[in-house]
């Protein structure tokens, strides 16, 4: 079982070695292939894995530990090791899983690119990173994924290098990451400091003496302090205030990458991180506080961008932050178990969307502003139907995948922090809103798609339409994995040796009555608002819509306080210290050898006669030298 | 009845600084070559002188060694003159300062 657990992230490896080296020789079908088949039997390894935890009495698998770094004469010893158990065990089969349905996705959307072999090179390279980051079994190896996934962000964001906007892009969400890093680092040195091993499981592990908490005693305040430190990494990865400006940035990327890495799963890292340290979390009342705060907050922040949005991707990637605050939300209030499944179930129907807004944006040349679409649904028959089940799970309309899930962290936010759920509730008035809002301008009403394009509509192929039916299909069964309101709990069963399961409530009734009202009514007004849409009717740009637009100007906020600050700061630097500083230094330098050379290669004459004349004359005074110091010797 | 060393070795000096002095004022290669040989001639006179006056047969050797070699240094030598000439029409080595600094 072991050696399986090796498999899991070392198949995509080989698979991004052989195209990141020899691929643009393969052709584009080989090396799709490889890229594929490689992540489907990491799939297949994921499932083995998986179905050995189900089976161990311990409910986890663990590998052998490979020596990796270790200090003499500290109990500082970290090995390369891996540990799956049923938390990381089911986003392991959501990273492979999804992975593969969107490089089968990618073998045609990519199609024609001229970097088509890096491209799943990249792609490969990241579900390898991501295998690492949630199978390891010490901080250090986590950290390692965790920044392996933002290099393949980083490179899979700026992946058209030509594209300036894609660039700054790249550069901006590596460096808005890099930030919660530094907090991520910190809390990895304090948990260091307390529990005196980075290993998370095993006698000593820290999660083994968090249970142990009679044994194992950490003050409230330094767990306080390192829940913060964590949830601030959480917040970088996961984009969340005041770190989430870098995904809306992010679609600059290719739309598969946007639904694989900012969709469906690395951005849930932040959420697998919180809810693998839940213990900790519940030790600190304050900081379960700033989780679900922060969480609540960027939920409705994002959602009122969503509203606004005009590119197709940004209302999906604004929608992403919302509902990535929303599993903050189920965390902060102690409701873990809901928060790994909105995970679960916000990557099926996440990515389906963004997928289906793909193969839009695919039909239509590479069109992706709303303005210019609607009338598709008779155009793009499949997409259609595939698109609208997604709006629908993700609006929370029963009995949809998305219903459940948020259903549970609604509840979850309902008993515990009411304020929170009141923006909980507002966000999900808003989504059912914006997302009704992207499917009428896209699919219903008149076409406002040009002529030439209309009659030039790509038709997707096989390789587009089976990832979006898998996706769809699952959009709308996963829910019951756990719907407990219809007494189905398999997700809180299967997690339960983790994360306990949550005592029944009795808000259940009332909390999924509001829901459902809530959804549809907000899914009517979207409807009846945008059912005739025309260019130049309704909102368009009055303050609070522009507002908006800009997810309430954080961009300018961060140019303001940071970047020009910054620039003005290198610019000084450059000049002053730079320029007038080290380069005076080293003019010095420079010259001063340039001195010494002038005046030297007068020696060098060409005439044979000199260069003799100085050898006779050195000669005579060595001899010299020699005689005199020898006779004195001699005495 | 012999000639003592001290003469051999005034007369070796005074060769080595004649040689010394043709090589560097001549401008003719033909003449430095001449001159070269002398210095070379100088030291073998000095060589056979210590040698007769040790006793050691080296000194002999050791001349012959320097004969041959300054007989294949003049041909080697002549061939490079024969070589400059024929590129540049001119073997006056004031004027060949290809290596002037």
């Amino acid at each position: 079982m072991s050696t399986i657990l090796w498999l899991v992230p070392l198949i995509p490896l080989i698979g991004a070695i052989i195209n990141g080296t020899i691929g643009s020789k393969l052709g584009e079908r080989l090396s799709s292939g490889i890229a594929i088949i490689s992540v489907i039997a990491a799939f297949i390894a994921a499932i083995a894995v998986v179905s050995g935890v189900s089976s161990s009495p311990g409910h986890f698998v663990e590998s052998n530990a490979v020596a990796w770094m270790s200090v003499p004469g500290t109990p500082l010893s970290i090995p390369f090791s891996f540990h799956v158990d049923p938390l990381n065990g089911g986003m392991l089969l959501v990273i492979t899983g999804v992975g593969a349905l969107i490089h089968i996705y990618s073998a045609s959307y990519m199609h024609g690119d001229k970097g088509y072999s890096r491209y799943f090179a990249y792609l490969n390279l990241f579900v390898f990173f991501m295998a690492v980051l949630v199978m390891a079994g010490n901080l250090p190896l986590l950290f390692v994924g965790w920044e392996g996934v933002g290099l393949a962000s980083y490179l899979l964001i700026g992946f058209w290098q030509e594209k300036w906007s894609a660039t700054q892009a790249a550069k901006k969400a590596f460096i808005v990451n890099r930030i919660g890093d530094v907090a991520l680092l910190i809390a990895m040195f304090m948990l260091y400091r307390e529990f005196k091993t980075l290993n998370l499981y095993g006698e000593t592990g820290i999660l083994t003496q968090l249970t142990a908490s009679s044994a194992f005693h950490v003050e409230t305040g330094v767990a306080t302090a390192i829940a913060l430190l964590l949830f601030g990494g959480a917040a970088g990865k996961s984009a969340q205030l005041p770190l989430f400006v870098w995904l809306p940035d992010a679609m600059e990327g290719p739309t598969p990458v946007s639904a694989l890495i900012h969709a469906a799963t690395m951005v849930t890292a932040g959420i697998y991180l919180v809810c693998r340290f839940h213990l900790l979390f519940e030790m600190s009342p304050l900081a379960m506080q700033v989780v679900a705060w922060t969480g609540g907050l960027t939920a409705l922040v994002a959602a009122c961008a969503g509203v606004a949005q005009w590119d197709i991707k940004k209302v999906l990637a604004y929608s992403t932050v919302s509902q990535l605050g929303l599993m903050f939300v189920a965390c902060g209030c102690g409701a873990f178990t809901a928060a790994m499944f909105h995970v679960t179930t916000h990557a099926f129907f996440k990515a389906l969307l963004f997928l289906g807004a793909g193969a839009v944006i695919h039909a239509l040349h590479g069109e992706q502003d709303m303005r210019k679409m609607g009338g598709l649904a008779s155009k793009i028959k499949s997409t259609h139907l595939l698109v609208l089940i997604g709006t629908i799970a993700i609006a929370g309309i029963p009995p949809l995948a998305g219903f459940w899930s948020k259903d549970e962290i609604l509840l979850a936010a309902f008993d515990h922090n009411r304020p929170v759920y009141g923006l909980a509730a507002a966000t999900s008035a808003l989504t059912a809103f914006y997302m009704w809002r992207m499917y009428m301008l896209t699919f219903q009403g008149s076409s406002r798609v040009d002529e030439h394009t209309v009659h030039h509509l790509h038709h997707p192929d096989t390789r587009i339409v089976l990832p979006l039916t898998i996706l769809g299909i699952l959009s709308v069964v996963a829910g019951f994995l756990n719907a407990p309101a219809v007494g189905l709990h398999f997700y809180s069963d299967w997690l339960a040796p983790v994360i306990p399961s949550p005592e029944h409530s009795h808000n259940s009734g009332l909390v999924m009555g509001i829901s459902v009202v809530v959804a549809l009514v907000a899914s009517a007004i979207s409807v009846a608002k945008y059912k005739s849409y025309k260019v130049g009717t309704g909102d368009k740009t009055s303050p609070v819509f522009a507002f908006f637009a800009s997810a309430l100007r954080f961009d300018d906020l961060y140019a303001a306080i940071v970047v020009k600050p910054l620039t003005a700061a290198a610019a000084w630097s450059n000049l002053s210290v730079e320029r007038n500083g080290a380069r005076g230094l080293l003019r010095i330098g420079h010259s001063s050898v340039d001195f010494v050379g002038k005046s030297v290669r007068r020696w060098q004459s060409g005439i044979v006669g000199d260069y003799i004349l100085s050898m006779a004359i050195c000669l005579i005074v060595i001899v010299s030298v020699v005689l005199i110091a020898g006779t004195r010797g001699g005495n | 009845m012999s000639i003592p060393l001290n003469y051999y070795i005034v007369l070796s000096m005074i060769l080595f600084s004649l040689g010394i002095a043709g090589v560097t004022t001549r401008r003719n290669p033909i003449l430095i070559f001449m001159s070269i040989e002398l210095m070379l001639n100088a030291v073998n006179l000095s060589l056979i002188a210590f040698g007769r006056y040790l006793g050691d047969a080296g000194g002999q050797m050791l001349t012959i060694f320097v004969m041959a070699v300054a007989a294949a240094e003049v041909s080697v030598g002549l061939g490079i003159l024969i070589a400059i000439f024929r590129t540049k029409d001119n073997v006056d080595v004031d004027v060949l300062n290809g290596l002037k600094g």
